[in-house]
């Protein structure tokens, strides 16, 4: 214990510190406003929605309910993969997110969330929408990944 | 937002009421119509405890099971439902010719109570199901109302929707009226047939997107058997109203054909064992 610190009081040890330190900070940074710069539906580079966490083995897509809104309206996921939608109903309303397609029907309560396994679905195009506020619809694209 | 209470509640209240207003007319039929009437409107009333339980857990005022354990309940329930109306509309054929004398000799007692049970549970999954969404939904708007203009629309629009799905079930009693039994039989039997067909297809994909979805079934299971969007589709009022009614989809996966195929198999297998139940009925019951 005394020894570390004693390793690190020294000035090299500390320099490398710091530079550490400031990396570490402006990669958080950067990280930050890359992240704050993804909305949900934002689409990458590959032409595929962005999921919530980039790195997970099963990709999660989130949808917001607003009062009949739909955000996004549109999502594009890899097909024949399974994953997840999470719905969160952030309206003043009691929403039900409902796709016969994809076979998902919850009822959510004003501030409720609920995330629903997707089964692999074939390349093609997919509806989801509020059962309780119709008129607008979501469109779900499957599609393959461009080699 | 008063057309759309309207819309709802009428939407939501159709699957119910056909359940119940087809069981109300059929009852007309029977020897044993108040008794049986005493039963249907028990499952009404405890089809109500049951939409409101369902709702405050949806709500989230009250735990009602966990959520695995509650999903596992509506696939059960679905399924229970499914298999009741099967069982309904074949008690009900097997009656059709020999009700009033097995009824008048009280050899049909025990089989009828069993049946009785039937209806009463049957009432409750149909009120308790859609009628949980329709409690949330009109809760929910309830809690946004001000003035005493909002509160005066929100109740008649909620009066007028459900007015609208009673036409279906007066219109049920009317057409048991003026058609004659025999058609009347046979075409609302279909349409139980295929209400149960589309429970139990709901049922099975809540089965299959919750509780198989950690397991890798061959691929044709998920794969989209035919596409029918663009004539219809199931997003529409009209292919929504078909998938809540008859099991219609316009996407569907290998899974749904299967499910569909095991529903419609079963259904004729009775069908055809019942056939032959009836053919040999008179050899052994005229002794």
């Amino acid at each position: 214990m005394i020894r570390h610190l004693d390793q690190f009081s020294r000035p090299s040890a500390r320099k490398g510190l710091v530079t550490g330190f400031v990396t570490a900070l402006l990669a958080a940074l950067w990280l930050g406003a890359a992240q704050a710069e993804t909305a949900p539906g934002d689409v990458d580079a590959t032409g595929f929605t962005v999921p919530l966490d980039p790195d997970a083995a099963i990709p999660t897509y989130l949808v917001e309910l607003n009062d009949g809104a739909l955000l996004p309206e549109t999502l594009i996921v890899p097909a024949k993969t399974r994953f997840r939608i999470q719905v969160r109903n952030i309206g003043t309303k009691p929403s039900e997110f409902e796709s016969n397609q994809m076979r998902l029907e919850e009822v959510l309560f004003m501030g409720a969330e609920a995330t629903m396994m997707v089964t692999p679905l074939d390349p093609g195009e997919y509806d989801y929408f509020d059962e309780f506020q119709p008129g607008v619809m979501g469109k779900l694209t499957a599609k393959e990944a461009e080699q | 937002m008063m057309g759309n209470v309207i819309f709802i509640v009428a939407r939501e209240s159709v699957e119910a009421l056909l359940v119940i207003g087809i069981l109300w007319a059929w009852m007309a039929h029977r020897p044993d119509a108040r008794a049986g009437k005493t039963w249907l409107i028990g499952g009404i009333v405890a089809g109500f405890a049951l939409a409101t339980a369902l709702a405050l857990a949806l709500v989230g005022v009250a735990t009602f099971l966990g959520n695995t354990a509650r999903s596992w309940f509506e696939v059960a329930m679905l399924a229970f439902a499914a298999a009741l109306i099967v069982q309904m509309v074949f008690w009900m054929r097997k009656n059709g010719r020999t009700l009033k004398r097995d009824m008048e000799t009280g050899l049909d007692q025990s089989v009828a109570r069993a049946n009785w049970w039937g209806v009463f549970a049957l009432a409750m999954i149909a009120i308790g199901r859609e009628g949980s969404e329709t409690v949330v939904f009109l809760y929910g708007t309830f809690l946004q109302l001000n003035t005493a203009g909002d509160f005066t629309s929100f109740f008649g629009a909620a009066a007028i929707g459900l007015g609208l799905a009673f036409v279906l079930f007066w219109a049920l009693q009317v057409g048991a009226r003026f058609v004659s039994w025999k058609w009347f039989f046979r075409i609302t039997e279909w349409m139980l047939l295929f209400l149960g067909s589309a429970l139990f297809l709901t049922a099975m994909g809540k089965l299959l997107n919750k509780h198989l979805a950690a397991y890798d079934l061959p691929g044709w299971i998920y794969s989209t058997v035919w596409d029918t969007t663009s004539i219809l589709s199931d997003s529409s009022m009209l292919g929504s109203l078909l998938a809540t009614l008859a099991a219609y989809r316009s996407q569907p996966i290998g899974w749904d054909v299967l499910m569909l195929a095991l529903y419609w198999g079963t259904v004729a297998l009775l069908f055809v064992w019942q056939g032959r139940q009836s053919a040999a009925r008179p050899v052994t019951t005229t002794a």
